[in-house]
């Protein structure tokens, strides 16, 4: 009967750490969510600094030319991506608040904030950046705390995309 | 004296353990819908001709109760939120326990994914899919770096906060969940027109993953296997973009397979749909409409190119889909 016991209990207790385990791994990465924004790479335009993570509000960046809200297949969370004269931004939503998930270039007008262009090559980005990147296929990754700037070239070394996106 | 109580011990706490797991698990009646999908195939009481696997593009666009009414082809949708090819593949395994179809269409999108979505899509398919070694090795193959198997056998840990957030429904469908969905298809009557969608993003790499072929391959293997005509399809959408590169790799892999594979992105106009009207998601999904003008077409493409039997004669299975009929536009009527 006492063995019963101990079996129920130690299951109990298992069951009761594993769930306690999860709820400190989920506080944990909040907290993490919470840090390091503003810290890393981030886009300075017009006077205005565009950091991923940061909260996005709507006039914060001067008037927008387009608005695409996209439902999520089964969720209530949308994809929601703002388009201004030469990037898109990109949000997603966290304690009710929008932030910023990505920037992307839509042309050679704007320059990240050490000065590359959409076509570009390879040597001004290294240049610019180094060469601490992650590289997989032709994207270039160069990630400061939680943002990441990334680049795609063609095979011709032209830089095709360049993105800043928020590590979530 | 000592025996027996101890065997009432272990007996209440088995029952009162799964009682609370039961408890806690979402019911996914109300809302999410979708978490239902997985379930709702256990209770067919009918073989069907076909059988259609994939993402939300299948079991928002595929109206198998249309495909009955105006071509007699019985068939049902096993498709379920952001699933993956490997999730179609064990789901297909699965399917061929139960029963052995004529024809299996597979919806293509979900070949560009090459890595688990998110853990609350993997919990919406899974959740109520029964137990079998297909069950585990999909687990297996889905879970996301946080996940652990256990939380899947024993919802209770992953879903223990619920307890004090039930809701009526956790109450009232405790052992019996609602069917929501009609052979698979989720009906969506709203009308949100297509209007601009985010800039088409230039891809480091267009290839599928090789994990993904060899998942595809499989999915052939299966077919072969069990004599069954596999079909590679498209759903028509305007988002997230289907790249000319992805379609190439498709048209390819059909060729060298013998396979048959219809793009419906290219035959919208054909089709009739108007994502103007079409569409309940601006050009993502079909609503009502959308899916029943694709239906249509496609059921006819079945019915005349696949020699699918006209059940419509058939007086056991023609009762069966009366009353799936009947309540099919009686949940039209009530939306």
């Amino acid at each position: 009967m006492q063995r019963i016991t101990k079996f129920l209990l130690i299951f109990i207790l298992i069951i009761g750490f594993t769930t306690s385990c999860g709820q400190k791994e989920e506080s944990k990465n909040n907290n993490n969510n919470n840090q390091d924004v503003s810290s890393g790479y981030a886009l300075k335009y017009d006077n205005m600094t565009i950091t991923p993570g940061d909260v996005f509000t709507k006039d914060k960046f001067g008037e927008y030319e387009d608005y695409i809200e996209l439902e999520s297949c089964a969720f209530e969370d949308k994809d929601r991506a703002y388009t201004y004269e030469h990037f898109e931004i990109s949000t997603y939503t966290k304690d009710k608040q929008e932030h910023i998930l990505s920037v992307y270039f839509l042309d050679p007008e704007v320059t990240t904030t050490e000065g590359v262009a959409l076509g570009d090559d390879k040597s001004k980005m290294l240049e610019a950046y180094g060469d601490g990147y992650t590289n997989n296929d032709s994207e270039y990754e160069y990630q400061k705390d939680k943002s990441i700037l990334i680049f795609i070239l063609n095979d011709e070394d032209i830089i095709t995309s360049i993105e800043y996106r928020y590590d979530i | 004296m000592k025996y027996l109580n101890r065997i009432l011990i272990i007996t209440l706490f088995i029952i009162v353990f799964i009682f609370l797991n039961r408890l806690v698990t979402p019911k996914y009646t109300e809302s999410l819908e979708e978490g239902s999908m997985t379930n709702a195939y256990y209770k067919e009481t009918t073989n069907h001709d076909v059988i259609f696997i994939g993402d939300c593009e299948v079991y928002a666009n595929i109206s198998p109760l249309v495909m009955y009414e105006n071509y007699g082809i019985t068939s049902y949708v096993r498709g379920n939120s952001s699933q993956d090819i490997w999730q179609s593949y064990y789901l297909l395994k699965e399917t061929l326990k139960y029963e052995i179809p004529k024809v299996v269409v597979l919806n293509i999108t979900s070949m560009k994914n090459s890595k688990p979505d998110s853990e609350p899509y993997n919990r919406l398919m899974l959740d109520y899919m029964r137990w079998s070694k297909e069950k585990v090795a999909m687990i297996n193959a889905s879970m996301t770096e946080e996940e652990n198997i256990l939380a899947y056998l024993f919802p209770i840990l992953r879903y223990h906060s619920r307890i004090t957030e039930l809701k009526k429904e956790d109450i009232i469908y405790l052992f019996q969940n609602k069917i929501t969905t009609h052979n698979g298809f989720l009906i969506n009557e709203k009308v949100k027109p297509a209007g601009s969608l985010p800039a088409k993003r230039v891809l480091a790499s267009y290839d599928f993953a090789d994990s993904n072929y060899d998942y595809l391959d499989k999915i052939v293997k299966l077919c072969k296997e069990n004599n069954i005509k596999l079909i590679l399809m498209k759903a028509p959408s305007l988002y997230p973009y289907w790249y000319d590169e992805y379609n190439t790799q498709i048209i390819n892999y059909a060729r060298t397979n013998n396979l048959d594979y219809y793009n419906f992105i290219d035959l919208v106009n054909e089709i009739g749909i108007d994502f103007q009207t079409d569409t309940y998601d601006g050009g993502l999904h079909l609503n009502l409409n959308g899916a029943t003008k694709l239906s249509k077409y496609f059921g006819n493409i079945l019915k005349e190119k696949y020699n699918l039997t006209d059940y419509r004669n058939d007086d056991i299975i023609n009762n069966v889909y009366k009353k799936k009929l009947k309540a099919y536009y009686e949940a039209i009527e009530r939306k």
